[in-house]
């Protein structure tokens, strides 16, 4: 009879561990688990994930403008390498999201939104943009490319005092 | 007939009491091999693969010797908890290498735990002759965490430094794996050489 019990609670154990996982990027875990998510999509089909980022647009070398759900880190994943780049996700969503705000400027004063949604695929959009100048003007010359990860958006809020909120993430 | 009396020879007797008294005279050895087996496995603590940037203190990302055991014996790579490490960001860049450094690293911590419980009894004045086995363990320890180092320093070939560090030259893979080895390699002395006595005392009776 013991052993009976036994055995079905782990079973229930297992079925427990079996499901999707969801997650909730905080300012502590927003980094881990974001960089995470670049390298292994596919553990991530199917979770619901909420998180908050501001918004920005891309626009390609064609004019097809994007507009991303992001925060500010270092380039490459984290190496404090002197580069710095964007890091999140391409959102798809039926409807309209507020347009991006102080896109230029190197601060934290931008349009935060608080997102609930899912990845739309383990597959990254890669973007060919214009790279840009040291004076922050576009270089016509010099293309280069970003990937991003597509996030379909549920549902979305503004976030109005976005000071607790960490523009630049680090590990 | 009337049985004879039971009588000990006293050159045998006085050898066994020789024999007897090297197995004691071993009991600092095995004492001396437990502490090393444990400041091998508390070296676990250091990072066995780590990038460091010399522009920065200490290192931007790291797995120690513990996560990287644990990501072997859970088959784990791409997990993002704490207890792994930065286990994913390696595995990202060169899996294959990540693959065999935990593997090795789960090997050792396997190979010292049981020579640290070997040497334990040992110092307990049981079993003299298991300093022969606690080597060979820690012989073992030492071989798979000088092929967990050298699979860690081989990641500066992979694409880690290209591009997790875009190529900057502020940055390399560094390891310190070699600190549990060498002190697996002092353990091992210590067991060998009580081995060796052992077996010399041995022969004599």
């Amino acid at each position: 009879m013991k052993k009976r019990l036994l055995c079905l609670l782990l079973l229930c154990g297992l079925l427990a561990g079996c499901g999707t996982r969801d997650y909730v990027l905080t300012e502590s875990n927003f980094f881990l688990i974001m960089t995470n998510m670049q390298f292994y999509p596919q553990q991530y089909l199917g979770s619901e994930i909420e998180l908050d980022c501001f918004t920005y647009a891309l626009e390609d070398v064609h004019g097809q403008r994007y507009i991303c759900g992001v925060r500010k880190s270092s380039a490459e994943y984290g190496c404090t390498c002197g580069k710095d780049t964007i890091i999140g996700f391409l959102l798809q969503y039926d409807g309209q999201l507020p347009e991006p705000r102080n896109q230029s400027t190197d601060d934290g004063d931008k349009t935060w939104l608080h997102l609930r949604g899912r990845l739309a695929g383990e597959q990254k959009q890669d973007i060919e943009i214009h790279a840009y100048l040291p004076d922050g003007s576009q270089d016509p010359e010099n293309t280069e490319t970003i990937s991003f990860l597509s996030f379909q958006v549920d549902d979305w809020s503004p976030i109005e005092d976005a000071s607790g909120l960490q523009y630049y993430v680090t590990k | 007939m009337a049985a004879k009396p039971n009588t000990v020879n006293p050159a045998q007797k006085k050898k066994q009491r020789a024999f007897e008294g090297v197995c004691k005279s071993l009991i600092p050895f095995a004492r001396a091999a437990a502490v090393i087996a444990s400041v091998a496995l508390l070296l676990f603590l250091t990072p066995f693969v780590g990038i460091y940037n010399k522009d920065i203190p200490g290192m931007e990302i790291t797995v120690g010797g513990f996560s990287a055991a644990l990501c072997a014996l859970s088959g784990q790579f791409t997990n993002v908890g704490a207890a792994f490490g930065n286990m994913d960001i390696f595995n990202h860049f060169a899996p294959a290498h990540c693959k065999v450094l935990a593997a090795c690293a789960a090997a050792a911590a396997l190979c010292l735990l049981a020579a640290l419980v070997l040497c334990v009894v040992l110092a307990i004045g049981k079993a003299p002759g298991l300093h022969s086995a606690a080597a060979v363990l820690q012989a073992l320890a030492f071989a798979a965490l000088i092929v967990s180092f050298a699979f860690a320093l081989a990641m500066s070939g992979t694409r880690l430094l290209p591009e997790y560090c875009s190529g900057n030259p502020a940055c390399s893979v560094r390891s310190l794996a070699i600190l549990p080895a060498l002190a697996a390699c002092a353990g091992c002395a210590v067991n060998f050489a009580a081995a060796l006595r052992y077996r010399k005392a041995k022969k004599n009776i």
